[in-house]
């Protein structure tokens, strides 16, 4: 980002408005089942779901963003989930949370719908059974970026998980391979303003860039010469 | 007791409990057999005799169940007995502080039974249930339709011929090809 300190910065329109949504989503929760205490935990003081800014829950689906399946849907509540969702206003999405939500998790009988995702297209699915409140905020934060970059989709669903598989697989390799050579030479470099963590591998052009922007950067420090000498 | 009991219950467990005792001598022709097991006694009996044994465990004072604590049934078709279905019914006594459970067996082709709602209020609801699952007549009952599935549901889905992944939806539903999930599931 090359903004100079003049104060203004350009975007697009979209990302502006995706940007105010994904951080004012407001839920309705359709919570049937045992998933439903873990996502009170996830929503009450302790975890706190209000810092990703879905703070409140509101019982009524024209006033909602997201519609969180929280728990085992049965064939008898199927046209009553359907009702649900077709009186959420546009743009709406919809969570999958948990095992049964997802897929029917463990029940393959005569009752239970095998994932809402055959009644109503979904956007997120939570795995677990039920999901530790870390996993909904894993979810949430990722139907944030899904927002941020895709805007909303009212109809038909091309889940964010594929679009972005690449680039997540990409990520998730950064993740999980510790290349033990770059960390210890990072740690080794007098440059480096900050501890590597073992565990965590930052790129070269991240851990080495020299600070050309902001109080210390060098441009700022003739600037402030010039006022001293003025 | 009499000798002429030879089903199997009684060659497990020979020794009858005094209200198996009691049930025997005023029912002789209704009790078809019995056992006990850590000293709750079970009663198999005909079903022609059903109302006018759960009247006398009522309201005699030596037994008085008052509460009808539960109402199933008992498909026995992969155990490969005749006949088919089995009621069973659980009471207990408050007042002498013991239990018994009624057996009742019901033949696939004749599968119907007096409804005792009269006798105990809650039974209503639970011989509902065992008609919604198991599809057994309780003739004589107020109130007889399905309870827990929907009325557009077809078959008795706790009958052991029901195919166990046999699903019948209300919605038109679509097929799911794939799932993704995100992160490190991905």
């Amino acid at each position: 980002m090359d903004t100079d300190y003049g104060g203004f910065k350009t975007t697009t329109f979209d990302s502006v408005v995706n940007w105010s949504r994904k951080f004012s989503l407001f839920q309705y929760p359709f919570v049937t089942a045992c998933c439903g205490m873990e996502y009170m935990a996830a929503a009450c003081s302790h975890y706190d779901i209000s810092r990703f800014g879905a703070e409140i829950p509101r019982f009524s689906p024209r006033q909602a963003d997201v519609l969180w399946v929280v728990g085992t849907i049965t064939h008898k509540m199927s046209p009553i989930l359907k009702t649900i969702y077709d009186q959420m206003a546009d743009p709406k999405w919809v969570i999958a949370f948990g095992a049964c939500a997802s897929s029917g998790g463990f029940y393959q009988n005569y009752s239970v719908l095998q994932g809402i995702d055959r009644l109503i297209p979904v956007d997120l699915y939570i795995a677990g059974c039920p999901p530790r409140p870390e996993a909904v905020f894993d979810g949430l934060i990722e139907l944030q970026n899904s927002i941020q970059h895709d805007g909303p989709k009212a109809n038909g669903i091309t889940p964010t998980a594929i679009r972005h598989k690449d680039q997540k697989v990409d990520q998730l390799n950064r993740y999980f391979e510790i290349p033990k050579k770059e960390v210890f030479e990072n740690l080794q470099n007098p440059k480096s303003n900050r501890l590597s963590k073992p565990g965590f591998s930052y790129s070269d052009d991240f851990i080495n860039v020299s600070p050309h922007i902001g109080y210390d950067s060098p441009k700022m420090r003739k600037d402030k010469a010039a006022l001293k000498e003025k | 007791m009499s000798e002429e009991i030879t089903t199997k219950e009684t060659e497990v467990n020979p020794e009858a409990g005094d209200l198996t005792n009691l049930l025997q001598e005023e029912f002789p022709d209704g009790v078809t057999g019995f056992h006990a097991h850590r000293g709750d006694e079970t009663v198999v009996i005909e079903r022609d005799a059903l109302e006018s044994v759960c009247r006398f465990l009522r309201d005699d004072s030596r037994c008085s169940f008052e509460i009808m604590m539960d109402l199933t049934a008992v498909d026995r078709l992969e155990m490969k007995e005749t006949p088919r279905f089995e009621m069973i019914y659980h009471f207990k006594s408050l007042t002498h502080a013991r239990r018994l459970r009624l057996k009742v067996r019901l033949a696939e082709d004749d599968c119907k039974i007096a409804s005792i709602h009269h006798l105990w209020k809650a039974v209503n609801w639970y011989e509902r249930e065992c008609f919604d699952m198991f599809g057994i007549h309780f003739e004589g009952h107020p109130d007889l339709r399905r309870i827990l599935m929907y009325d557009e549901f077809e078959g008795h889905p706790l009958r052991k011929d029901y195919p166990i992944d046999k699903q019948q939806p209300l919605l038109e539903l679509k097929e799911v090809e794939e799932r993704h999930t995100y992160g490190r599931h991905t």
